[in-house]
């Protein structure tokens, strides 16, 4: 597995790049901006880039802008992309736009090496992460609660885990419950949310983000 | 007729005028020498007709030669002439037939035209009355009454130049070769001539009110032009009946001035009207003229009636002074009702649009009602882009109603009161028909709209006022924004990365689980936490300082001058101040310093705080290139921080060049 790292702070991105040597993770090149960062994709061809989504010279999302620029290239690479703060929205609309390969960690669980070395590995297998915290205020937004609230506690905690991206077999793992009980539990949250059942994974998250995010 | 053609014929007529007058001056001098300076025609009484003759030529010239065809250059031409010819004839005819012993040829026959070519003046002034300014009279009536009075005036014209008694005194002796008639028909023909005269007379009246009929019924440039000839007009029938007096009385100044004012007047009247048509007041002079005209005779008559009535009534007790007291107080009483009627009912004659413009205006301050006074304005003068500005004295700034600052132009219209400014009326004057909306009118309108004006002016203040607080209040909240935007930022790019990075590493150390690099890492995290807390601590501080309200202003002063790189002295005592007022007073001296240290490159700064009667001053002044601007972002941001407090911030100039800034706080105590 080789990464690159793109992030404004040689203090973070080198912590950063420590933490993933120590977990068998090679990071084969760092950027400070998203310029840098393009240049070293095309020279290094990553397996995924981890970037910082507000970079110079506007912090604003320069990062999330040149991972999508990346992407559209259509190499392959998995992005992650790490935020200091929570914007909910913006994250889940960049998921939905480009959810194959894509994730969203806030830095604070970065630091959480197994979260982190989860995230790399499904976002370079092609698969979908949504920071646990974006899941959590998506299922607190006002226009889902009423619904969210008629799930068991059960129903919801799988709801969240579908919401991050995860597949029946990672939820199972996760929960320690059997894949049927997953499958059942699951067919009844898309029921009692007017959801049809998809065939991938990719679709359930993209049904369920956008089940989300209505208005 | 070609222009060529009319400077010949303007040329010869000029040339002929200058010739004539020196004549007669020639002739005045050989009378006077010869001892008759009582037949002298160059006195004190010849400048009217001098003024008289060459305003008409010099009218009449321009006229001809700028538009031929028009018939009133030629008619003034003449009127010009004609003078010009009296003049000459009365001098060679005193002269040749008088002071001369063996008479010059045709001397006497010269007497008596030159007595006679005044009634040539009577018919000209009344033509040109009729023809001005069209060239054409103002209908087929009126057409009739002119041919009328120039047969009336060709006829007194031709029986004067017969009758025995043709010249005036004092050439009345010299014998009328023209007395062709038999000496039966004087009588009767006198009669004719009488009647001739006094159609002659009415005519020249009809034709003053041809031409104020014409004035009342034109409108834009044609108004114009005939304002001025119309102000000559109206006081016409005083001149004749004063010049008829003055000839029957043999009173030969005032009857000189009285004609030769007349016929002075009225070239100079077109010709201004030529030139000077924008000329605005005239409307006005006009309709004063009038009404005091009116006012004067009614309180005369008032007078001399309660004299008269009272005199009679207490009968003649020794010149008592009670009739003329009553007579007085009568007048006086009368004179203010007299004025506001008869101003109204000559604007309604003469001004219409004043007077409905006044109207409406007096209409709306009697009984408001919520249209605003600059709407009412607009409506009552038809001009829809008016604006009005009102002075807010203690600014010295015009605003409008709203309270937005304008720029005002030199040529707007100003309202007083008390002799200070209270608004000004502005609008595009270009832009209006010349008829409508002249300055005149608005600002009569103005004036009567004047209560108004003043209390929309207080709103106008007031709503300047909240402008002013909102821009304030806009400009701190903006300030506030920024200053949480610099926050975040030193947050995140300090202490947050900071501490994530030790979170990283001692994570990475974890995962190693070798001691060597558990204890490389706790190291490496005592020291990155300790630079964390320093970053933190800074960031506290310049938000505010622990030590400010620990210690009061003095403290942290003194802790901040210790932290700049140049020297600072600070005065302060120990006191302390309402919270707000200390971190407020805070605020003005850190920007202060820093907009100094940033712009001015000072060598040293003081700092001093102090109190007096309730009012914490702050002065902080440096002795860099001075120059600050007030309205800067920095210093404006601090004036409005001390307003949201109640406090003002002054920005000055020390002598030697740098800048002082103080602050003045209420502060209670």
């Amino acid at each position: 597995m080789r990464v690159v790292i793109a992030d404004d702070s040689v203090l973070f991105r080198e912590g950063l790049a420590r933490l993933l040597a120590e977990a068998d993770i090679e990071t084969c090149a760092m950027a400070g901006d998203a310029d840098e960062l393009e240049s070293v994709v095309e020279e290094h061809g990553p397996d995924v880039a981890l970037v910082d989504i507000r970079m110079p010279p506007s912090f604003t999302h320069e990062g999330a802008r040149a991972a999508a620029r990346l992407r559209d290239q259509g190499n392959g690479l998995g992005i992650l992309l790490l935020s200091q703060s929570l914007e909910g929205r913006y994250a889940a609309r960049l998921a939905q736009d480009h959810p194959k390969g894509f994730g969203y960690l806030l830095k604070d669980h970065v630091v959480d090496v197994a979260t982190l070395v989860d995230a790399v590995d499904r976002v370079a297998d092609g698969g979908t992460v949504l920071d646990p915290d974006v899941v959590t205020y998506l299922l607190g937004r006002r226009t889902a609660r009423d619904q969210v609230e008629a799930l068991t506690a059960r129903e919801r905690e799988v709801l969240a885990l579908m919401a991050e991206g995860r597949s029946n077999a990672a939820i199972g793992r996760e929960l320690v419950l059997n894949e049927r009980t997953v499958d059942s539990h699951i067919s009844s949250i898309l029921t009692k949310l007017d959801l049809l059942p998809q065939p991938d994974d990719h679709r359930r998250v993209l049904a369920v983000l956008a089940w989300l995010q209505r208005d | 007729m070609r222009r060529r053609t009319a400077v010949i014929a303007v040329s010869a007529t000029c040339a002929f005028a200058v010739a004539a007058n020196v004549a007669a001056f020639v002739f005045d001098v050989l009378i006077t020498d010869a001892g008759r300076s009582d037949l002298s025609g160059f006195g004190l009484d010849a400048v009217p007709f001098l003024a008289a003759l060459w305003s008409a030529l010099i009218v009449g010239a321009i006229l001809a030669i700028r538009r031929p065809e028009h018939p009133v250059g030629w008619l003034f031409l003449a009127q010009g002439t004609s003078v010009t010819l009296a003049g000459l004839l009365d001098g060679y005819g005193a002269y040749g037939a008088i002071v001369r012993d063996d008479p010059l040829p045709a001397a006497d026959l010269a007497v008596v035209l030159g007595d006679s070519l005044f009634i040539p003046w009577f018919v000209l002034v009344a033509l040109i009355l009729h023809l001005t300014p069209t060239g054409q009279p103002l209908s087929m009536q009126w057409g009739r009454i002119a041919a009328a009075t120039v047969a009336a005036g060709s006829l007194w014209f031709a029986l004067r130049l017969v009758a025995p008694d043709a010249a005036e005194p004092p050439l009345d002796t010299v014998p009328n070769p023209l007395t062709v008639l038999p000496a039966g028909l004087d009588d009767p023909l006198r009669v004719v001539r009488y009647v001739a005269s006094f159609l002659t007379s009415v005519g020249f009246i009809a034709a003053g009110v041809s031409l104020l009929v014409r004035f009342r019924r034109s409108t834009g440039m044609e108004r114009r032009r005939l304002l001025w000839l119309a102000i000559v007009v109206v006081p016409l029938p005083v001149y004749i009946a004063v010049s008829f007096l003055a000839a029957s009385g043999d009173h030969q100044l005032v009857l000189s001035i009285a004609t030769g004012g007349i016929i002075a007047l009225i070239p100079v009247a077109a010709g201004l009207s030529i030139a000077k048509y924008h000329l605005y007041d005239v409307d006005q002079i006009l309709s004063r003229a009038v009404t005091y005209l009116l006012v004067s005779s009614i309180l005369a008559i008032t007078y001399v009636a309660v004299v008269v009535t009272v005199g009679r009534l207490i009968g003649d007790r020794g010149g008592s002074a009670l009739p003329a007291v009553l007579g007085t107080l009568a007048a006086v009483a009368a004179a203010l009702p007299a004025y506001r009627a008869f101003q109204d009912a000559v604007d309604r004659r003469f001004n219409r649009r004043r007077y409905d413009a006044v109207r409406m205006v007096r209409e709306y301050v009697r009984a408001p009602t919520r249209r605003s006074v600059e709407d009412v304005l607009r409506t009552a003068l038809a001009v829809p882009d008016l604006r009005v500005a009102y002075w807010v004295s203690d600014r010295e700034q015009w605003v409008t109603e709203d309270g937005r600052q304008v720029e005002t132009g030199p040529d707007e219209i100003e309202i007083h009161r008390h002799g200070a400014p209270v608004a000004q009326i502005a609008y595009d004057r270009d832009a209006i028909e010349p008829d409508i909306a002249e300055p005149d009118i608005a600002e009569a309108a103005a004036v009567e709209a004047t209560p108004e004006l003043v209390s929309a002016g207080l709103r106008a203040a007031i709503s300047l006022q909240l402008a002013e607080v909102r821009e304030s209040r806009r400009r701190i909240a903006a300030a506030q924004l920024a200053e949480r935007r610099r926050i975040e930022r030193d947050l995140h790019d300090g202490a947050q990365q900071r501490l994530l990075a030790l979170a990283l590493e001692l994570q990475a150390a974890q995962v190693n689980g070798s001691a060597e690099r558990l204890r490389e890492a706790a190291a490496t995290g005592v020291t990155e936490l300790q630079a964390a807390v320093a970053e933190l601590r800074e960031l506290a501080n310049g938000l505010h300082p622990a030590v400010l309200s620990d210690s009061g202003l003095g403290a942290a002063l003194d802790d901040l001058a210790s932290r700049l790189p140049l020297p600072v002295a600070v005065r302060a005592t120990a006191s302390r101040y309402p919270p707000q007022i200390e971190s407020t007073a805070w605020f003005i001296a850190c920007e202060a310093i820093s907009n100094a240290v940033k712009h001015a490159g000072p060598a040293e700064i003081e700092v001093s705080v102090g109190a007096m009667n309730g009012t914490l001053i702050l002065t902080v002044s440096d002795d860099g290139v001075g120059d600050a601007d007030p309205h800067g972002a920095g210093l404006r941001g601090i004036a409005d921080r001390a307003e949201a407090v109640g406090g003002v911030v002054t920005v000055g100039a020390r002598p030697d060049g740098g800048t002082i800034v103080i602050g003045r706080l209420p502060c209670g105590s």
